[in-house]
């Protein structure tokens, strides 16, 4: 197996942090719009 | 149509939430294929090595959050002038994408940092104005979490967000205006983009999918926020 270049660990969390970041605001939205499709319910 | 009790018109909300939520998700998916363009087929940049490559989601961050916290001040000054409160959804709208952005931009920032500075932070002029300009849109959320009056609402948030609108070309300028360790600009600047073809490609790509998610996240945001609006108060209390 390839060895992972020096400062890889950086990137790696740097790379995950950001797509949690617009993951999660993702999700929140969507309960957002739940929340808004049950009120019209 | 339009709601009893309420100056905003109804039906356009759940297709503007639906446009935002296609693109919001088409825009994640291509940001997906972005990281696997920035890790295997751009070069290692010779100095900073592989480091560098935080570059390619922490630039596309820091001009979302400076682009949308404009936008938040402009739409916040136009609500001023013309009080429809459909600019005032849109720039709370605009404002928590900002501080998304803005969380990714202080985290891969201190990320890129700590392997080429030595230090995660340094309270140099790029670095402190970009936090003081979080906390500040922090504040303009907490803020209108806080006042229950809309208008109120709405009037005391758009004096903060113009606030917020004076410091984000000092924000871009800092680093020329003083002393900074922070790297100088290599596309927004008035000579041409100093970066080879490849990297200078995949940043371009990088800048279109976040402002495209920008958007998508803004328009599924301000839906939401004008279908909420549409409805009696009573409805959102029950």
């Amino acid at each position: 197996m390839d060895e992972l270049p020096r400062n890889a660990g950086y990137v790696i969390a740097a790379y995950a942090i950001a797509a949690a970041v617009y993951l999660g605001y993702f999700v929140r939205l969507v309960r957002k719009r739940r929340r808004m499709v049950d009120g019209r319910r | 149509m339009t709601v009893p009790g309420s100056p905003l018109p109804g039906p356009i909300a759940p297709r503007t939430v639906r446009a935002g939520f296609a693109l919001s998700i088409l825009s994640l998916l291509a940001l997906a294929v972005i990281y696997v363009l920035a890790i295997r087929f751009t070069p290692t940049e010779a100095s900073q090595g592989f480091a560098q490559k935080i570059f390619y989601i922490h630039v596309p961050a820091a001009w979302m959050a400076l682009l949308t916290f404009s936008v938040v001040g402009i739409v916040s000054a136009l609500y001023l002038w013309l009080k429809d409160p459909r600019l005032d959804l849109f720039a709370e709208s605009a404002a928590e994408a900002g501080v998304a952005f803005s969380v990714v931009m202080l985290t891969t920032g201190p990320l890129w940092g700590k392997p080429v500075w030595g230090a995660w932070w340094q309270w140099d002029a790029r670095l402190t104005l970009t936090l003081f300009l979080f906390f500040l849109y922090v504040g303009y959320l907490s803020l209108r979490s806080a006042v229950h009056d809309p208008a109120e609402r709405a009037r005391f948030s758009a004096v903060v967000a113009i606030l917020g609108l004076f410091l984000v070309p000092f924000v871009h300028l800092s680093v020329y205006l003083f002393r900074t360790i922070h790297p100088l600009p290599v596309v927004l600047k008035p000579s041409a983009p100093s970066l080879p073809g490849s990297m200078l490609q995949v940043l371009l790509l990088s800048l279109a999918v976040h402002t495209l998610l920008g958007f998508g996240f803004i328009l599924a945001r301000y839906g939401i926020a004008r279908n909420d609006a549409a409805r009696p108060q009573e409805a959102l209390d029950g």
